[in-house]
């Protein structure tokens, strides 16, 4: 055996074998280690973007990230004053540019959260539709969607029900794809009535294309809100589908029945908006 | 195309697995690998968060991190045709610190967090094949993981994490002879933690300490491990093994069994890499 094969050939082969064997580990997860971040901080928010020289597009500039530092840390009072829960941990937004998003976190038109972490990732899209959202923030390049998953993940509990999770989302968000969630459920009631949700079909998730999805949950949730108290909706948001029911009508001492033909009223009372012009 | 080759690897080693089922055990090899022995291990331990939720899916930061002193205590079991291996690990309790990517912890109250993780594995395993100076054996490995996780925020809020997992899954060896004093080894183990035979607990508390959530979960997790150990014989049939693992755990957790994302409260994307030092007793 020796004659045959040197100490040299015998661990040659040996770190062939090792090396194909360790190529096996990563069939379903790989790993992003990039550590390229410019970090900018205030009292809640540390926001994490791309250095101005990054190679690949358009990275913020200081201004901008500037701007949405201060927005995300806008957001983060609004939210906790409307959900009427504290919450003082810092958020971590890990924004990428606009060419990498989709291969490094799965989309470039959003982004998705990590409340266990306290972060989400977002894409940094440097052209985007003139807005102005519920609050009077004008162009905002991150809206408060994700945050809002942060933070209510992290007070209310993990939810139940996507109606909680993206209802929560949108509500406080107020806007989807640059347009008011309001404008977008009156524009489905007039001309796409097909699209205006009910709440079973909410609770049961019966459509789930977002552009419908989300605004009819955000609007659910805001009448909820305004009409049984922000305190019974949080109760609710940890809750399965199969519980939320019974546990609203104890709270509430209202069927779901009735509540939802209360909301159907709602729905039809919405005035149009003159600044619509969706096409959702 | 990066994907098709993966699963194309993947296949390859379980076809290798499960067709040495069906082949004529061989003898067990001569010399000493067969002695019960104690190690003194060192882990480095690191949970990623979920960057990318879309298959293939992509780990990054936040991620957390600690390092923990470890033992174990392996027992063996030589049969006529083959070998039965039960090891018990245990690590001391460790402090968890996050970094954001470029190493800072913006995340942690790093002494309220902790981490615990103990290890109950049994293989079974056979020779594969032998030639000149290589040595193949094959393994049906099946144990237990127990993992503790604290989880303490900045506001003193926290979420606790405890789950025990049962695993089965295939295992290849390849030992190398290099000198009449000196082998070399090489492995790749692959456990499969389904939802049904494994159960976590996650608590979770606001700033005041009020449980805000609990709720049961189901893992669906995939662990491989690869490594490299290198053995000098001693004298009596005693052995000193050196080596690393590189241990990879990929999956999420449900409120119900699932093999699909539905309701999401946990998610594992750890890697943890292990050097230790083994020597028979």
């Amino acid at each position: 055996m020796k004659n045959h094969f040197s100490i040299k050939h015998r661990f040659i082969l040996f770190l062939v074998i090792t090396v194909f064997l360790g190529s096996c580990t990563e069939f379903f997860a790989d790993i992003d280690l990039q550590d390229d971040w410019v970090v900018y901080t205030s009292d809640n928010i540390v926001l994490h973007t791309r250095p101005t020289d990054y190679p690949v597009t358009l990275s913020p500039t200081p201004e901008q990230a500037e701007g949405i530092l201060a927005n995300q840390q806008f957001y983060y009072r609004i939210i906790q004053d409307s959900i009427e829960k504290s919450f003082s941990d810092r958020v971590l937004i890990y924004l990428y540019n606009l060419e990498e998003a989709k291969e490094l976190i799965g989309t470039d038109g959003g982004g998705h959260a990590i409340p266990k972490m306290n972060g989400f990732y977002y894409t940094f899209i440097p052209a985007l539709a003139g807005y102005t959202d519920q609050y009077g923030v004008v162009n905002p390049f991150l809206g408060a969607h994700e945050l809002v998953h942060v933070i209510t993940h992290r007070v209310l509990g993990y939810p139940g029900t996507k109606l909680m999770s993206e209802g929560y989302a949108n509500w406080l968000d107020g806007g989807y794809a640059r347009h008011d969630i309001e404008d977008i459920v009156v524009y489905y009631r007039d001309h796409e009535p097909d699209k205006v949700l009910t709440p079973d079909d909410l609770l049961e998730e019966s459509i789930s294309d977002e552009d419908i999805f989300y605004p009819n949950s955000g609007i659910l949730i805001r009448y909820l809100v305004h009409r049984y108290g922000v305190g019974v909706v949080n109760t609710l948001f940890p809750l399965p589908p199969e519980t939320l029911k019974n546990r609203f009508e104890n709270l509430t001492g209202c069927t779901w029945e009735d509540m939802s033909s209360h909301y159907a009223d709602y729905i039809d009372d919405l005035q149009e908006s003159a600044s619509l012009s969706p096409s959702p | 195309m990066v994907l098709f080759r993966r699963v194309l690897v993947f296949t390859i080693l379980l076809t290798i697995h499960a067709g040495s089922f069906f082949s004529v055990a061989q003898d067990l090899p001569a010399g000493n690998p067969f002695l019960p022995d104690i190690s003194a291990e060192f882990w480095m331990y690191r949970s990623f968060s979920q960057q990318k939720a879309t298959f293939p899916m992509k780990a990054g930061y936040p991620a957390l991190k600690t390092t923990l002193p470890a033992l174990g205590f392996r027992w063996v079991f030589p049969a006529e045709k083959s070998v039965h291996f039960l090891k018990i690990s245990v690590s001391l309790p460790g402090r968890l610190v996050s970094d954001n990517g470029t190493g800072n912890d913006y995340l942690t109250l790093k002494n309220r967090t902790g981490y615990f993780r103990t290890g109950l594995d049994y293989a079974l395993d056979k020779s594969l094949f032998r030639w000149k100076f290589v040595e193949a054996r094959h393994q049906l490995q099946s144990g237990l993981l127990y993992e503790s996780r604290i989880l303490a925020y900045h506001s003193g809020a926290m979420e606790i994490t405890r789950d025990i997992q049962a695993y089965l899954g295939p295992g290849l060896h390849a030992r190398f002879h290099l000198t009449p004093g000196w082998q070399a080894e090489t492995f790749f183990d692959a456990r499969f933690y389904l939802p049904w035979l494994n159960y976590g607990y996650l608590e979770s508390f606001d700033e005041e300490k009020t449980e805000v959530y609990t709720s049961g979960y189901r893992g669906f997790y995939y662990h491989t491990l690869t490594g490299v150990a290198f053995t000098r014989n001693l004298a009596e049939k005693r052995a000193l093994t050196a080596g690393f693992t590189q241990n990879h755990l990929v999956g999420f957790a449900n409120t119900e069994p699932l093999f699909y994302l539905s309701h999401l409260v946990h998610f594992k994307l750890d890697r943890m890499c292990c050097f230790f030092i083994r020597v028979t007793i």
